[in-house]
């Protein structure tokens, strides 16, 4: 089959390898309809983020129809059009029955990779996405194994489309759970940093939940645009602004938003003396992570408030927590518990209240992919989500 | 054997444990490929064994191939001196690691001792097969061709509610271990832990192999094989990447 692989650091490309084939009993194997970029895709291309082999299929976001099914897969059958969450997980151990899905115990082929960087504990597997993560093949090909295909296979219903139901996989469960982690109550407004793909569907879901206003945090005109069309947010443009802090200020009568969702991670760009400190560190591998989204959106919120955290990090430091301490904050965050919201997620999407197919602004063919991951880490055009059909 | 005989028998060596050193850091879990280095390791040592001493049989469990490196970097010179030069007391390393998985005890012993079990968990690095008697035989593919090929035995010691096997006798590393289970809280199911226990055999055989290839974490290899236990009894399956898609010859 053709598919898209990591040959080194800025380096894609695609061409043939062998077909996925069943391994264990509980896996399917998909036929990929459409894929799509992440940022955190470009932490591995840039090589910020270790444990990639050339020759790494990549890709975690995407949807498709079941080709062939393992003999113990019971649910879901060859035809089925479905959504699969980035993260692979088991259903029976503690985690999965807590909701906690990429935390579960049963799907890390290789925690010897992971558990040191996270004091001995290893998170679920992902598709495609580092060594550290699992070294599943990824999605950006034309087949796909899905291991438990039971408990990570959701059937698309009709009236959803290829394009809403793929974002359904990773962008839409991820911005879903940071909302959801804001515990929104009447009156409340929930300033989102960033306008990609997650932070886009974090400022639709807190909607959905019920906030009175909400706030995004960007500089790429188009994108502040998408905020405020289809997620109805006030925008602050950063580079036109004094200071993201006196304006959150202003804009909530001095409290401070509610709640700050931090859906910018490890890359993050900023103005001023603290973002050139980050990009010579990082640069000189002394930290992996610019941290200016997330040090702002600290000092940003109210006392009491609460911060909820979806972008990736690695490590960093000048972290204010004497700022969490003293103002009584609350911090939650995780990768995407994506299978605890797919059914609430399918039902919005059914109901025409969640519909992320706008992300999609660029469209190709999985053999122009590499340009495509190019035009997506360059924002070049407009691109908000290049999205790859095999 | 016996059931219930392993205290006994082996409880000289168990008596003289102690708490093991672990100079492994976290740097040195981080190094892909530890695994494999470690096998060549064993085999190396097995080969050089095989030298010394013609076809003395190697016994020698999977665990035995992965901890011995560790085994015999745990103790120094000084540590074998102050222990009064006694080899079998100074160079024995223990470790101990634990994982809860959702299940009863009985469902784990039983699963454990399933002929069909070991072969499953250590399918990575060795070929497993049991041969009656609660007894298993193992293959582990060495450099140039060579297989290594040696015996242990199982002991269901229940009145101790533990599992425990030792290598057979004129082992060139002997080597013991058992598992053991007890209640988690609430509804966590059951507390397992893996204790591995060796006696290195030291000189120069050990040496070459430390100068070889320096330090192996052997609390990994006990974690790994716990969870792979974990996984293959909460679920049903071992999680892995083999044969899938990639864009080389090695796609793991």
């Amino acid at each position: 089959m053709r598919a898209l692989y990591w040959n080194g650091v800025n380096d894609l490309r695609v061409g043939t390898v062998k077909d996925p084939e069943i391994v264990n009993p509980h896996d399917a194997i998909l036929r990929v309809s459409l894929s799509t970029t992440c940022g955190s895709d470009l932490h591995f291309i840039d090589g910020y983020i270790p444990t990639m082999k050339p020759g790494d299929v990549i890709g975690h976001e995407f949807m498709g129809v079941i080709e062939e099914v393992g003999p113990e897969v019971k649910t879901v059958k060859r035809g089925d059009r479905v959504v699969v969450p980035s993260f692979i997980v088991c259903g029976q151990c503690w985690y999965c029955q807590q909701h906690l899905y990429s935390l579960c115990d049963n799907t890390h082929p290789k925690p010897e990779l992971q558990a040191p960087l996270f004091g001995g504990h290893a998170t679920a597997g992902i598709y495609g996405y580092t060594h550290a993560f699992g070294g599943y093949a990824g999605a950006h090909a034309q087949y796909v194994r899905i291991p438990f295909a039971d408990n990570d296979c959701f059937k698309v219903p009709d009236g959803v489309t290829d394009e809403t139901a793929l974002f359904l996989s990773d962008a839409a469960p991820t911005g879903y759970m940071g909302a959801d982690f804001c515990d929104i109550k009447p009156g409340d407004t929930v300033a989102v940093w960033g306008c990609g793909g997650v932070g886009l569907m974090a400022q639709q879901s807190a909607r959905l939940m019920g906030a009175e206003r909400v706030i995004a945090i960007d500089r790429f005109p188009e994108r502040l645009r998408m905020a405020r069309e289809h997620a109805g947010s006030e925008t602050i443009d950063y580079t036109q602004v004094h200071s993201v802090l006196e304006a959150l200020k202003e804009m909530t009568g001095g409290r401070g938003p509610d709640s700050c969702i931090d859906a910018v991670g490890m890359e993050a760009h900023g103005t001023g003396a603290q973002y050139a400190y980050d990009r010579v560190k990082q640069a000189l591998h002394l930290e992996t992570d610019r941290g200016q989204a997330l040090r702002e959106a600290v000092m940003a919120c109210r006392k009491g408030g609460t911060l909820s955290v979806l972008g990736v990090y690695g490590l960093i430091d000048k972290f204010p927590m004497g700022a969490i301490m003293n103002k009584g904050m609350t911090v939650r965050s995780a990768q995407q518990h994506g299978q605890a919201y797919m059914d609430r997620l399918l039902t919005h999407a059914q109901k025409g209240e969640l519909n992320p197919a706008y992300l999609a602004t660029h469209r190709f063919s999985l053999e122009d992919a590499p340009r495509g991951y190019d035009m997506f880490k360059h924002k070049t055009d407009g691109c908000v989500r290049a999205v790859f059909a095999p | 054997m016996p059931v219930g005989t392993i205290a006994r028998q082996r409880g000289a060596s168990f008596r003289h444990s102690r708490q093991l050193r672990t100079p492994q850091s976290a740097g040195a879990m981080q190094a892909p490929g530890w695994l494999p280095a470690a096998l060549g390791t064993a085999a190396i040592m097995a080969g050089l064994g095989m030298r010394r001493k013609g076809t003395v049989a190697l016994a020698l469990t999977a665990f035995a191939s992965v901890a011995a490196i560790g085994a015999l970097r745990g103790v120094t010179p000084d540590q074998e001196r102050a222990d009064g030069g006694g080899a079998s007391a100074a160079s024995e390393p223990e470790v101990e690691r634990s994982i809860t998985i959702g299940k009863t005890a009985d469902e784990l012993r039983q699963r454990w001792l399933d002929p069909g079990t070991l072969p499953q968990i250590m399918a990575a690095f060795a070929t497993v097969q049991a041969i009656g008697d609660g007894r298993t035989h193992w293959t582990l593919p060495g450099p140039l061709g060579r297989r290594y090929e040696w015996e242990a035995e199982t002991i269901d010691d229940r009145a101790g509610d533990r599992v425990g096997w030792c290598s057979l006798p004129h082992a060139i590393i002997p080597n013991e271990g058992w598992i053991r289970f007890r209640p988690a809280p609430a509804d966590r199911g059951t507390v397992m832990s893996l204790r591995l226990n060796f006696d290195p055999p030291g000189g120069a055989v050990g040496d070459a192999a430390v100068a070889l290839f320096g330090t192996t974490p052997i609390g990994l290899a006990a974690d790994w094989a716990l969870r792979r236990f974990k996984s293959l009894v909460e679920t049903g399956e071992i999680p892995t990447t083999e044969r899938q898609p990639a864009a080389r010859a090695d796609t793991r």
